[in-house]
Formats: C-alpha cells, structure tokens, sequence
C-alpha cells in the first residue's frame, strides 16, 4: 500500500519564521497541489541504494541511513523546520542571516554545526553535524547528518556525498560560548 | 535509432538519482543544462526540430501512460527542460500534459516553470508597428525581428506565421 504524503488538498503548509521574525520562504505549492502524487517508501530506498552503490564504488562509504521517510522535505527543510517542509536551498544565507548564524573555521567545528556544501560557487546542500573527533587537538573525525533531496536521511562522512552535491566549503554555528573565564 | 539511444540513458534509475538528491530548482536547471547526454540530444534534436519535438513529447506520454508518474520523476522533468530549448510550444503542451497526468515533484515543478515561463514571455512582447506587410516586434529584452528580411537577434528565434488581415499568430523558440 503506498504511502502518501502529507493531504495537501487544503495548502497545509504552516508560515516559518526564523529568530529575526522574517518568514522563511517555502515553495509555492500552488498549482502544484493539484499536479502532485506522492512518493513511496520503496521508492525512496530504490533510489538511495543506487546513490550509496555509486558512491561505494568512488571509495566513499556512509555511516546509516536514518529515515526512508518518503515525507517531501529536503536538506534545509530537515534543519530549519523539523522536516516539515522544503526550503529551497538558496535560501539558506537568508536563513544564517535571520537566525544568527556565523561562518567558523574548521577547526572550531562541533556538533550541531551546520556544512554548506557547494559547487562552482552556488550552495547545493546542508548537513547538520552530528559528531567530532579530535585527537591532539586537530579534528580527525566529522559525521554529518543530512537529507539528499527527496531521497534518504543520512548519516555520513563529512565528505561522503554525491558528486552533485559539491564540496564541504563552509561552516556556520549560532553557537554561544560559555560567558565565564 | 534517433533519440532512443539518450532516451534509454535517460530513463535509467542512474540516471535520474544525479538529481533527486539535489535541493533546489535552480540547482536541478543547473546540472541539466551540464549534463552531456540532455547536451547532446538537444544538439541532435536541433537537426529535425518538429520530428524531435514530436518524439520526445510521445516518450514524456509513453512514460506517463505506461509507468506512471513515480518511476520517472527526473526523467520527465529532463525532457521538458530538453523540449523547452528545442520548442517552446511542444513543451507548454507537455508540461500541460504532465501536469493532468500528475508528477512527484521535479517533473511538476518543471512543468510549472515552464507554463510560467511561457505567460512572461507572452507579456513581454508587443507589436511597435505594422507597415506594408513589415511587422516589427518587440520583446522584453529589446529584440526586434523584421517580417521582410526575417533578420533575428542571436540570442533569439522566433518563428512566426502570417494570418488572413492583421492578425499574426506567434510561436516562439528560443535558442536557450
């Protein structure tokens, strides 16, 4: 039995706001709600088989994949609004801005941080980090939690994407630091 | 063979998931507009462009009517971007086509873009004027063609049918 997507016979899309109170653009669903049939579980894995079989080959392994969920959220949507929407991924540098976001170094990464993947300049996909491991001081170890489009919840190497998703180029936390010396 | 040999690349599961992993719009014209199989079936494709037109809008329908919306999604979605470079019109009529027929998310979207694509353009051009058989038009982007010497700006053609009186039916196919 297919399972089907969140009803949107009605527009169930509910507004995000960031911190800043700025509404968060989701995609207009419009005359896509009437156009729209939903994925399946089974689909879902197909595809995300065929990815991490492709990536295996490239000498890139992924740690497990989270969720099959066939619910219609992507990366930024998975981060930002608790999976319960598609953000377009161009968004998301209005998002760093409005949420408090600021760029880090590498080397201050820690989890709950989040990646921008990117390719030829252009962002294609974030992933939230999930864990670090230092020795002597220097990071040896960085997984990453994140949704490759429509396809499969994955935790993974920081570096262990599909190709089209680009490359690690970026870091940003809105992280405090302790206010004691 | 034509443009089998691109379609059976193109409806392979390999191919399709290049791109469901991806995040955005933008993002998925981008790849496609890279992709060396969509380049070069768009570049055949331009040696016949009614014949070409003509069968990628069937395979869109034989997807469509055989396998259902699921099992296609990306494929779809790259062959109205394809339809798109290669007639603008058969592929409003695709995208339409799509759009009854119903698509998971990237084929449908693909489809909106274009139909929308299509209502700006149609805005965007107006007649300046009408002299002896000479219709001078205009778009958005300050092109102009000329009816007598069917002279066009290089980053557009138009094709343009002259009717009974002064009424002009046009149909447009842009070059990109």
């Amino acid at each position: 039995m297919p399972m089907t997507l969140v009803d949107f016979g009605d527009d169930t899309r509910k507004p995000i706001y960031a911190r800043s109170g700025a509404l968060i653009p989701q995609v207009d669903y419009g005359d896509l709600l009437n156009a729209r049939i939903g994925q399946t579980v089974e689909d879902v894995q197909r595809r995300t088989d065929i990815v991490l079989a492709d990536l295996s080959k490239k000498g890139k392994r992924v740690s497990v994949v989270r969720s099959y969920s066939s619910c219609l959220y992507n990366c930024v949507g998975m981060i930002f609004a608790c999976r319960r929407a598609w953000i377009e991924i161009n968004e998301i540098y209005h998002i760093f801005q409005e949420d408090g976001f600021r760029k880090i170094r590498y080397e201050e990464l820690g989890a709950g941080d989040i990646v921008v993947y990117s390719s030829d300049m252009s962002p294609e996909h974030v992933g939230l980090v999930t864990t670090v491991v230092r020795r002597g001081g220097k990071i040896e170890v960085v997984e990453v939690l994140s949704k490759w489009g429509r396809d499969a919840e994955i935790v993974h190497p920081l570096h262990s994407v599909p190709s089209t998703l680009g490359i690690a180029s970026e870091y940003w936390s809105e992280k405090v630091a302790s206010g004691f010396a | 063979m034509g443009l089998h040999k691109y379609f059976r690349k193109i409806d392979s599961l390999e191919f399709q998931v290049q791109f469901s992993v991806l995040s955005g719009f933008s993002s998925l014209r981008r790849y496609f507009a890279r992709d060396l199989t969509l380049t070069e079936l768009i570049a055949e494709a331009m040696e016949d462009i009614t014949q070409s037109s003509c069968s990628i809008n069937e395979h869109i329908r034989h997807l469509l009517d055989r396998h259902g919306p699921r099992m296609n999604d990306e494929s779809i979605a790259a062959y109205l971007y394809c339809l798109k470079q290669i007639d603008l019109a058969v592929a409003q009529e695709a995208s339409q086509y799509v759009l009854n027929k119903g698509g998971v998310w990237w084929s449908v979207r693909m489809a909106l873009h274009i139909l929308q694509y299509e209502d700006q353009i149609k805005e965007s051009i107006s007649f300046s004027s009408t002299e002896n058989n000479k219709v001078r038009y205009s778009t958005g982007n300050e092109s102009t063609i000329d009816n007598s010497s069917n002279t066009v700006e290089p980053a557009k053609r138009f094709m343009f049918t002259k009717k009974e009186g002064n009424k002009h039916q046009i149909e447009l196919a842009f070059a990109s």
